[in-house]
């Protein structure tokens, strides 16, 4: 998985860089480069979960600054889409770590390919909505703006809190029951 | 970790949507849409995970086995809140054992009404005591990208002991024996079977043991006695100072003195001997002196669970316990390590009245294998031998009884040497 990620953090980003580069970018491409190859640092140590984070947001940034400076949207998304399918995968492989290797290859696979295709989909999906073209006003911007908080709110509290039960729940059931033997 | 992810994609995505609608920049406001999109599937995946509860059951067919033994695990789970699509199961296998066999792995659904065994694996191991622990479960929706990491309680002891060899009778001569029949030689006449001497008849005598031939020589009655054959005590001794012991190649020289031990003490407690066992080096480790195959079982687990230890106190052999053992019984000390103190030791002891048996581990040879060839290494071969024969010569000297053994052969080769030379001593 791990080999995967690199791949996907050296293309993706990689392609943004050389086309950065093409359109004389240097700013861009020299942070595509830096991200990269710190990137690829924190995944050949298996890094801690928060590095991989960190490099995510920093391609995503990278990404919308690119996306400011009208870089071509399909170098932009392909490289936000193998963002966040690596940090995804580095992210699997830290938690299945404590499980033997060849025991969980056939897991990996699996869940590489359901990852791939979802990223893949969503990228899709983002390219047709950036097709739309839609022209908004400063008003309904502002009142997009306090509707994804709103949401934001709405959807963090109550899915945090489906988490927290269900979490809760398995652990009193755990204690609650002499174990099996 | 699947809030974590929720968290991070979604919050990444508010981000992004909130700086395209600040600076009104549809690009950057078109690239939440891939975020959020893998932030509600992750959501939407951790909702339809399925909550089940999952009781573990592991079996096996013996809880005790020898080194060269296998055990058979099974291990079943049940599900009793409806069927699980997608479950990876593990089994972590402590540092000793491995599998020997079968798989300890699954992949696959779970029924609801499952109890057959998902896990079927035989394990073998080294020396030592393991715990069995908790079975790791990886549970995750079949289309979903959640995962949930169960650990299910299955906890179960293995011991797996020494490995023991079959040995002949082992020449000992303690002075002292007890009162029932058995295989040492007790220096006391009466019945047996090895001739102990003649006597004058006195009244009461058994006419069947009259000397019929010294009669007709010198006309007058004479007995035959013969030496009373009885048990004894013995006490084994097994060496478990970290300075009495090394490693050589793959092999640790205390495993080859735990299976010399494990050998002696099945041996002894067959000839039907009270036997005891004291592990020298830690804290006191002592097994009561007992009978029977329940007393080797005994002494197997706890050669199973003994470990070398570096305690000050116990740096040389001057602090044994020797109110441990009965006066004037047979002491057994097994040790791969011989030194001017130890010597001195088992002198001391020798002179208090026990009968002392030693089983030399001679390790020259498995370490000389492991040296390149030079002629330093020779020399140090031949002077590292001639120490411990000079060490074991003198042990001779002071009454005590050697079995040296080499460990690349049989210990029964070495105790039939040993017992050859004791009846060459006697004769």
């Amino acid at each position: 998985m791990r080999s995967v990620a690199a791949a996907l953090v050296f293309v993706g980003i990689g392609a943004l860089t050389m086309v950065a580069f093409a359109q004389r970018d240097i700013a861009v491409g020299v942070a595509g480069c830096s991200i990269v190859a710190g990137w690829l640092v924190v995944i050949a140590a298996r890094g801690p979960r928060f590095a991989h984070t960190v490099a995510l947001a920093l391609s995503s940034a990278l990404c919308a600054i690119s996306a400011a400076l009208h870089i071509p949207f399909a170098a932009v998304v392909l490289a936000l889409s193998a963002s966040i399918a690596a940090w995804d995968l580095c992210l699997m492989e830290r938690n299945t770590a404590t499980h033997p290797r060849e025991a969980t290859d056939r897991l990996h696979r699996r869940y590489m390919v359901r990852n791939l295709v979802l990223v893949a989909v969503g990228g899709a999906a983002t390219s047709a909505v950036y097709g739309l073209r839609l022209r908004i006003s400063f008003g309904t911007a502002f009142a997009l703006l306090c509707l994804c908080l709103w949401l934001f709110v709405v959807v963090l509290r109550h899915a945090r809190s489906l988490m927290t039960e269900a979490h809760e729940r398995e652990k009193e059931e755990r204690t609650a029951e002499p174990p099996a033997s | 970790m699947t809030s974590y992810r929720f968290t991070a994609s979604f919050l990444l995505a508010l981000i992004l949507a909130l700086v395209g609608l600040a600076f009104r920049n549809l690009p950057i406001a078109a690239l939440s849409v891939l975020p959020l999109f893998y932030s509600t599937t992750l959501l939407l995946s951790y909702l339809a995970l399925p909550r089940p509860e999952i009781a573990a059951r592991r079996s096996v067919d013996r809880l005790r086995a020898a080194e060269d033994e296998t055990i058979d695990v099974r291990v079943s789970l049940a599900s009793s809140r409806g069927s699980i699509p997608m479950l990876f199961v593990h089994d972590d296998l402590p540092d000793g054992l491995s599998c020997a066999g079968g798989d300890v792995h699954y992949q696959g659904p779970l029924s609801a009404t499952s109890t057959h065994s998902i896990l079927r694996y035989t394990l073998e191991g080294s020396r030592g005591v393991y715990e069995l622990g908790g079975i790791h479960a990886l549970l995750w929706s079949r289309f979903g990208l959640a995962v949930t990491n169960l650990t299910v309680d299955a906890p179960i002891h293995l011991r797996v002991l020494p490995a023991s060899e079959k040995l002949g009778r082992i020449p000992i001569h303690p002075r002292r024996t007890r009162a029932f029949a058995g295989p040492i030689r007790s220096n006391l006449a009466g019945s047996g079977i090895d001739f102990y001497g003649c006597r004058a008849f006195t009244p009461g005598d058994d006419i069947r043991r009259i000397n019929w031939r010294a009669y007709a020589r010198t006309q007058e009655l004479v007995i035959c006695d013969f030496e009373q054959e009885r048990i004894t005590d013995v006490s084994l001794i097994l060496d478990a100072r970290a300075r009495a012991h090394a490693v050589v190649g793959s092999d640790h020289t205390f495993e080859f003195a735990a299976r010399a031990t494990a050998s002696l003490a099945s041996s002894f407690c067959q000839q039907g001997n009270n036997v005891g066992l004291l592990i020298y080096g830690d804290v006191l480790n002592w097994v009561f002196p007992g009978v029977g195959r329940s007393q080797i079982d005994r002494i197997h687990d706890a050669l199973s669970g003994a470990r070398l230890a570096s305690k000050l106190a116990f740096e040389d052999l001057r602090q044994i316990p020797t109110r441990l053992f009965l006066p004037r019984s047979q002491l057994v000390l097994v040790s791969c390590h011989l030194d001017e103190a130890d010597i001195e030791t088992l002198a001391l002891l020798k002179s208090r009245g026990y009968a002392i048996l030693f089983v030399s581990i001679d390790t020259i040879p498995l370490e000389s294998a492991q040296l390149t060839e030079s002629r330093d290494n020779e020399l140090a071969v031949r002077i590292a031998r001639l120490r411990r024969s000079l060490y074991l010569r003198s042990l001779e000297r002071y009454g005590v009884q050697i079995i040296d053994w080499n460990p690349t052969a049989p210990l029964a080769q070495a105790v039939e040497r040993a017992r050859q030379a004791y009846r060459r001593l006697r004769s």
